[in-house]
């Protein structure tokens, strides 16, 4: 019950994340710009379709009895949030750095956290995917 | 590490599932596990240990 509680959980909050998505892309489109549109449209499919895929998965091994979470899960989710942490520093770094000599521009302070948050989250489900297969 | 678990498995007719729920992990913690991909904790090593018969010297070898 406690896993099924998790995966139904980890689902929403992939919903969630993929409705912000197409809002923002909604609302940038409105205001004439394309390319963080499509971007955003972009990472939405692919949040959906790895959250489809996740979640199929796990509600299966739910079903079968298994725990969701394992020492290994639990090894790989400390090692990929270690390493997406340290990566993300450099990340942050670099959006301060090219903002700052005009590479990068945003329209405001909010703007820049948003891609800097995506950006985290995104490296995090990088490392996910390396420390889970390795 | 080099492990000896799906001979081991294989003698007691045993499938990585139900390994997988005699000792309370997923399936792909059994699978990482025989591949050598994954250094079990204490705990996991002789927990298989004890559903195996065997002991944990001779399940697990250090390449």
């Amino acid at each position: 019950m406690k896993d099924k509680l998790k995966v139904y959980s980890i689902g929403i909050a992939a919903f969630l994340l993929a409705s912000g998505l197409i809002l923002f892309s909604i609302v940038s489109f409105k205001n004439g710009t394309f390319v963080g549109s499509i971007l955003s449209i972009i990472i939405a499919i692919v949040v959906l379709v790895f959250a489809i895929a996740f979640l199929k998965r796990e509600y299966k091994e739910v079903k079968k009895g298994f725990s969701i979470h394992d020492e290994r899960s639990e090894d790989i989710m400390k090692k990929a949030g270690s390493k997406a942490y340290l990566i993300s520093l450099y990340w942050i770094l670099f959006i301060g750095w090219s903002s700052s000599n005009g590479w990068l521009y945003f329209e405001d302070i909010s703007e820049a956290t948003g891609i800097g948050v995506l950006g985290m989250a995104i490296l995090f489900g990088l490392c996910w995917v390396y420390y889970n297969r390795k | 590490m080099k492990t000896r678990i799906k001979e081991f498995r294989a003698k007691y007719n045993l499938t990585q599932e139900d390994l997988a729920k005699k000792v309370g992990v997923r399936r792909e913690t059994i699978v990482f596990l025989e591949q050598g991909k994954y250094n079990p904790s204490l705990q996991l090593a002789f927990s298989i240990s004890k559903v195996l018969k065997v002991s944990v010297e001779e399940l697990f070898v250090l390449k």
